[in-house]
């Protein structure tokens, strides 16, 4: 295993530890938020600069 | 400054985003207080300090050392971690500042504290309960923004949302603070005056 590969393991693992950590603020967004406040376009916006990062960041990741 | 956006006054009591309260069957919300976002500006600082820094820095390695052009998959790895580290940084921080607010109903003051993943707490206040109420605006950006701490002095021994001293419900970043106070002590004379004349 390369220093490539190890790289990688510890990429996804942060990966899924920072998805259990936004499943949980979905969570409380969706059960605190208050009617016409701007939670969904705020979690919306976050998703989309999330998704970006990613495909961003998974276009250099490649060897 | 218009802080109107911050306070809402039209609410529909029965939406089930109240039920968490527990209102009396006679409760009704009348105002719903957001903290001001200049008090979220601090932490929205930080983290574009720290997007900006770490990219400026890579960029300026690249030019002096072009070899470490062919690590560039391993140090997207890390890059990449660090600002998905960092947007969830900022999305708790937004969280912690917008989901802290303050609930005015017909009979009582209630604090809704957010306080990182999963932790709120909530303390509130009747209205027999106030003695006074008062507004600090301290310092050059509160001054601009119209924004500062609530500062609500209770008759018993107090249930203070900063728990800065007993006998005192604190809240910060309130906007439009001094409005914020008339509009508590109107509610206190309208419902404790109302209980007074038998109403």
């Amino acid at each position: 295993m390369t220093v490539y590969d190890y790289s990688l393991i510890i990429y996804g693992i942060f990966l899924v530890i920072l998805l259990v950590i936004n499943l949980l603020y979905f969570f409380q967004i969706f059960r605190y938020r208050l009617p016409g406040d701007a939670s969904l376009w705020m979690v919306s916006i976050y998703l989309a600069v999330i998704i970006f990062t990613l495909f961003v960041g998974g276009l250099f990741m490649v060897k | 400054m218009n802080n109107g956006h911050f306070i809402q006054t039209q609410i529909d009591t029965n939406d089930p985003a109240f039920l968490y309260l527990n209102l009396r069957p006679d409760e009704n919300v009348r105002y719903v207080i957001r903290h001001h976002w200049a008090g979220f500006l601090g932490s929205l600082v930080i983290v574009l300090a720290m997007a900006i820094v770490p990219l400026a820095a890579l960029l300026v390695l690249f030019i002096a050392n072009p070899q470490l052009l062919n690590s560039l998959s391993i140090i997207a790895i890390y890059a990449t971690s660090y600002y998905l580290f960092l947007l969830t940084f900022l999305f708790t921080s937004w969280i912690n500042y917008y989901y802290n607010v303050i609930i005015i109903t017909n009979h009582r003051l209630i604090n809704v504290a957010q306080e990182g993943l999963l932790s709120r707490k909530t303390a509130e206040l009747d209205f027999p309960e106030i003695e006074n109420v008062s507004a600090d605006v301290d310092g050059f950006l509160q001054a601009a923004f119209n924004f500062g701490l609530l500062v609500v002095e209770t008759a018993g021994g107090g249930t203070s949302g900063a728990r800065i001293k007993p006998g005192y419900f604190t809240v910060k970043d309130v906007p439009d603070p001094n409005r914020v106070a008339r509009a508590i002590l109107d509610l206190k004379e309208e419902i404790v005056g109302g209980e007074d004349r038998g109403e």
